[in-house]
């Protein structure tokens, strides 16, 4: 090693190291600088803007008379029966469509049209043939997160690698031994995005329903502290949002990883 | 002459069989004819089941209804006042955002800037957020328009980064030891391989766009499709509702198409144009 290369190297290494010292520098001061100023501005303009502070001390007060956990509670038990519905139906659906042809080439337009409707507009449907009721709630849940359960699924099973199929045939294996053991882990790590995706899309769905079928959760928190000018809720329900969707995403990397560990791209699709 | 002429006949012949066979395997792996035949089948079970019109209508009570709400000027105005926010949203957001992207996407000192509040744009349910927007920009045009900016925005600063930073650094190393110039480089090199990209976040941000300005108009009541589709579903008529869903669902596909021809066009290389792609879940 010359002379010059090592200190090209150290160079670059003291470049890293500045690089590694600045990056989160720059963006915790960002970060920071964006509440120092969100708290100035609702200092200024409390009719426009919340202040830092007095959103959490609307959290506070929220979490004392246990407004916060009863809405939380409803908020995530909708979501979860409609998402765990969704996956109990989407996940089969898939598999039943990937291993029907005809079915399976028409359903790709089909769901990319279910995936390009405003999924928001179909709630008023749902109020319809459902009432303002429970059922509506969890069937707009439903309706939000399927459309990505079963397209991923399809495509994780139609994307199965061909020689995995001649080998099963090969060895003789039944046609569920093949759906157990070749397709369903081959098809895995698409079924996860799609249940990453679908969970992130229940969410929107309860709180759209919060906000056209029933007032009772996070997404009817939101809207009623809107009509009634009660900004320092009205932020602190964004903040739990914000938190909720942070923390469903997180989470099911975490698990994805876990899952699909033979899968070294898994995380970051 | 006469073996000639056979041979024209004999090749006309064979081609009118050919044409014949590729209309009908062209009809049996129709979109039409699957659409059509999926239309009829629903019509049937709702009269077979004789199931209440209100909670599932019949394909043809829809259809009358598009015609008659296109008729009575209601849907044309409604399309009008949906456009008119998003039209201008989207372009603020294309604006705004490529720009930013671009620069996210050759400065890293920009890039960790606005990284963290991209991705909390990104990682937020923005459907949470339009009731701020309602106060902060009351019941008219200006809140549904910044509804379609902030829904388009995200996506269109993403991919515009994601463009500039798939363009190989071998690229870029080759081009410094040419030495081409700054602005060269950004011409010649940069934005061309990025352009893809811009457009994949343009054609993303719109469809996203349109479901922001349905949900504001929704939210406020104001007389866009989103607005038609609250009155419709207070007055129970379901066959008017999903008309209005079919016709939005018609307009983001004819936009969609749109900008899928120019990402062919632009560049015909790079194969996502293809592929509908679900849009990111928000």
């Amino acid at each position: 090693v010359t002379a010059r290369a090592a200190g090209a190297r150290s160079l670059t290494w003291a470049a890293a190291r500045r690089d590694a010292v600045a990056k989160p520098a720059l963006q915790i001061t960002a970060l920071l600088l964006g509440v120092v100023v969100w708290q100035l501005v609702g200092e200024a303009k409390p009719r426009v803007v919340a202040s830092f502070t007095t959103v959490l001390a609307a959290g506070v007060q929220l979490g004392h008379d246990g407004q916060l956990w009863q809405v939380l509670g409803r908020t995530l038990g909708e979501m979860a029966i409609g998402y765990v519905a969704a996956l109990a139906v989407g996940i089969p659906l898939g598999v039943v469509m990937a291993l029907n042809r005809p079915v399976e080439r028409a359903a790709d337009m089909y769901l990319g049209w279910l995936l390009a409707i405003p999924e928001i507009a179909m709630i008023p449907f749902f109020v319809v043939a459902f009432g303002v009721d429970l059922a509506a709630q969890v069937a707009v849940v439903v309706a939000f997160a399927l459309p990505v359960v079963v397209k991923n699924t399809l495509a994780g099973l139609v994307g199965v690698d061909h020689s995995l199929l001649e080998m099963a045939t090969s060895f003789e294996l039944n046609r569920i031994q093949v759906i157990t053991k070749v397709l369903l882990p081959g098809a895995l790590p698409l079924i996860m995005v799609g249940a990453r995706m679908g969970l992130s899309r229940a969410l929107l769905g309860v709180i759209g329903a919060g906000f056209f079928v029933q007032l009772f959760g996070l997404g009817g928190l939101i809207y009623l502290s809107e009509t009634t000018f009660n900004l320092g809720v009205m932020f602190f329900g964004i903040l739990v949002v914000m938190i909720l969707a942070m923390a469903v995403s997180v989470g099911l990397q975490w698990l994805d990883r876990r899952l699909t560990f033979w899968n070294k791209d898994a995380g970051s699709r | 002459v006469s073996t000639a002429v056979a041979v024209q006949q004999n090749a006309t012949l064979s081609d009118a069989r050919r044409r014949v066979h590729h209309a009908f395997e062209w009809l049996a792996g129709s979109r039409l004819l699957s659409v059509i035949l999926l239309l009829i089948l629903w019509e049937i079970g709702c009269r077979v089941t004789g199931i209440n019109p209100t909670v599932i209508p019949r394909p043809s009570s829809i259809l009358g209804s598009a015609v008659d709400i296109a008729l009575h000027y209601q849907l044309p105005n409604a399309i009008v006042v949906t456009l008119q926010a998003l039209v201008p949203g989207f372009l603020l957001a294309a604006l705004l955002g490529i720009p930013l992207g671009v620069a996210m996407g050759v400065y890293r000192y920009v890039r960790w800037l606005w990284d963290p509040y991209v991705s909390i744009l990104l990682g937020t349910p923005l459907l949470a957020m339009i009731p701020v927007l309602v106060i902060w920009f009351g019941l008219g045009l200006t809140t549904r328009t910044v509804a379609a900016f902030i829904f388009a925005f995200p996506l269109i600063v993403l991919n515009a980064q994601a463009g500039v930073r798939s363009v190989g650094l071998s690229l870029v190393e080759m081009s410094t030891s040419f030495e081409v110039s700054r602005r060269h480089l950004f011409q010649k090199v940069l934005l061309p391989g990025s352009l893809p990209s811009i457009v994949l976040g343009l054609r993303l941000g719109i469809s996203h766009a349109v479901k922001g300005v349905i949900i504001a108009e929704m939210l406020m009541g104001a007389p866009g499709l989103g607005g038609l589709i609250i009155t419709f579903g207070e007055a129970y008529r379901t066959d008017h509702l999903l008309a209005v869903v079919f016709v939005t669902l018609v307009i983001v596909l004819i936009v969609d198409a749109g900008f899928s021809a120019l990402h062919g066009r632009l560049a015909p290389w790079d194969q996502r144009y293809l592929h509908a792609g679900a849009p990111a879940p928000r």
